[in-house]
């Protein structure tokens, strides 16, 4: 019996109808054909069977394997080629995006991508000011850079909520990808 | 003459590589484009906070686009993931008035709105469609004649086409082209052009990510190149900074030393200006033998 996620079968379907045309995947495999990272590595990232597995529901086969191998989702290298050759016009980044945002909730992530969402949280920038740099800049005669409106940032991050799964990824760094 | 633009330079350029700012801004002087910059923050990064939750990442765009919206000017950005992201954010909201709402209902709790109603452009839309090759042609002093140049315009730059609209022909982009072409410079085809610089999977799988910078430094030199051109500070980084890592994988004799220019490095170059003063320096491949070919 495969599990089926009603509610990202939903989402995935309502990202690949789209705004004017009704779309659908059938599965020609072109995102795989024009993929630089399939090419590189052929099944282990294979994002037509992610387009398949996350339209009929499957998160729970597919997050399982990506907890086993995080690159199975997170080797997107997301350069949407995949999405200028699609014949259905699907936006396969899209749902590649959806589904990490999933991913990254479940705990299911890089290290990278919730550190880098807590340095903009204190900074403001996901790259902070550094005074060495502002030497430089002073040299090369452009000044220092403008004010960065941190405490805007950190109210915006408070408000979606996101502050909380990034904290939570603090707590339990260990195991994640 | 070209209205004021808020120059959105990102957080990778302010921050890490000004000198690819101040060579923008040496060009943009030099051909009346006007700019003024504004409190933005991050905007947020495409393929970094958006991939952690979408509407953060939106709500934290809107709030960088209502800081132009307040002087009612347009922003012009100097890197493919800031124009990308502030560009995709207007046009969902655009397209969703549910997020729409949902991201005011956000931003009323630091006083701000978004209404939709200025444009976000690339910076080299802005001085091929606006200034022009003529007037581009007009102001080079030092043409960098016999410099061979592979372009990498970026994925960023116009994906996704339907979305971005840059240029007419996706995959086959012209308009960084006959900037380098405006220098005097010699622009060569290599099959590599459209393939990703790998920066984003490095942050998963820096392996994968080298594969993808080695097949693009190979192609690029198999072509004849003596160097590349780019629009967009992160694939600079990955060109500039990581071919190091690449000694591991290289076949005997190879060595991976190609360097990389800014567009608007080379432009100013062929204005006139300084490689000293412009910050070459500051790469970490300064291209002494390329830039030799031109007497620079």
């Amino acid at each position: 019996m495969v599990n089926i996620d009603l509610n990202v079968k939903r989402d995935v379907l309502d990202l690949m109808i789209g705004g004017e045309n009704i779309s659908y995947c059938f599965q020609c495999g072109k995102c795989n054909e024009v993929c630089p990272v399939h090419h590189r590595w052929g099944s282990r990232y294979n994002p037509r069977d992610i387009v398949l597995f996350s339209a009929l529901g499957y998160k729970d086969a597919l997050f399982a394997a990506v907890a086993r191998d995080p690159f199975i989702l997170w080797g997107c290298t997301a350069c949407e080629t995949c999405d200028e050759y699609c014949p259905s016009e699907i936006p396969i980044t899209d749902i590649i995006c959806y589904l990490k945002n999933a991913a990254v909730a479940a705990g299911a992530t890089p290290e990278f991508y919730p550190e880098s969402a807590r340095t903009i949280m204190e900074n403001g920038m996901a790259i902070p000011v550094q005074p060495a740099i502002n030497k430089r800049r002073e040299k090369l005669g452009i000044g220092l850079p403008p004010n960065i409106p941190v405490n805007e940032v950190k109210i915006i991050m408070e408000a979606t909520g996101i502050n909380k799964i990034i904290e939570k990824k603090e707590e339990k760094t260990e195991g994640t990808a | 003459m070209t209205s004021e633009y808020k120059l959105f330079p990102g957080c990778l350029m302010t921050n890490r590589l000004p000198f690819l700012e101040a060579s923008a801004k040496i060009v943009f002087d030099e051909l009346g484009v006007g700019y003024s910059s504004a409190e933005f923050a991050c905007c947020p990064n495409p393929v970094g906070l958006k991939f952690v939750d979408n509407k953060t990442w939106c709500a934290l765009a809107a709030r960088n686009l209502v800081e132009a919206e307040k002087e009612n000017k347009n922003i012009m950005s100097l890197c493919n993931g800031c124009a990308q992201s502030l560009i995709i954010a207007d046009h969902e909201m655009k397209h969703d008035p549910i997020l729409k709402s949902e991201v005011n209902d956000i931003l009323k709790k630091v006083g701000k709105e978004y209404k939709g109603t200025i444009n976000i452009v690339h910076f080299v839309k802005v001085l091929y469609e606006e200034v022009g090759i003529e007037k581009i042609k007009a102001s080079i002093k030092h043409p960098l004649t016999g410099l061979k140049v592979a372009c990498h315009p970026g994925c960023h730059y116009a994906r996704p086409s339907h979305i971005l609209k840059v240029e007419e022909d996706v995959m086959n982009l012209k308009y960084l082209r006959r900037l380098v072409e405006a220098t005097g410079a010699t622009v060569v085809d290599y099959e590599e052009e459209n393939l990703c610089c790998g920066n984003v999977v490095r942050n998963t799988d820096p392996y994968t990510a080298n594969t993808m910078l080695k097949s693009k430094i190979d192609g690029a030199k198999r072509a004849g190149a003596d160097c590349l051109a780019v629009n967009c500070p992160s694939c600079f980084q990955q060109f500039d900074s990581e071919q190091p890592k690449l000694k591991a994988m290289a076949e005997e004799g190879q060595e991976y030393k190609f360097p990389t220019f800014y567009i608007t490095e080379l432009l100013a170059m062929a204005m006139g200006k300084d490689p000293a003063t412009l910050g070459i320096k500051f790469h970490r491949n300064k291209g002494k033998e390329a830039l030799a070919k031109v007497n620079l």
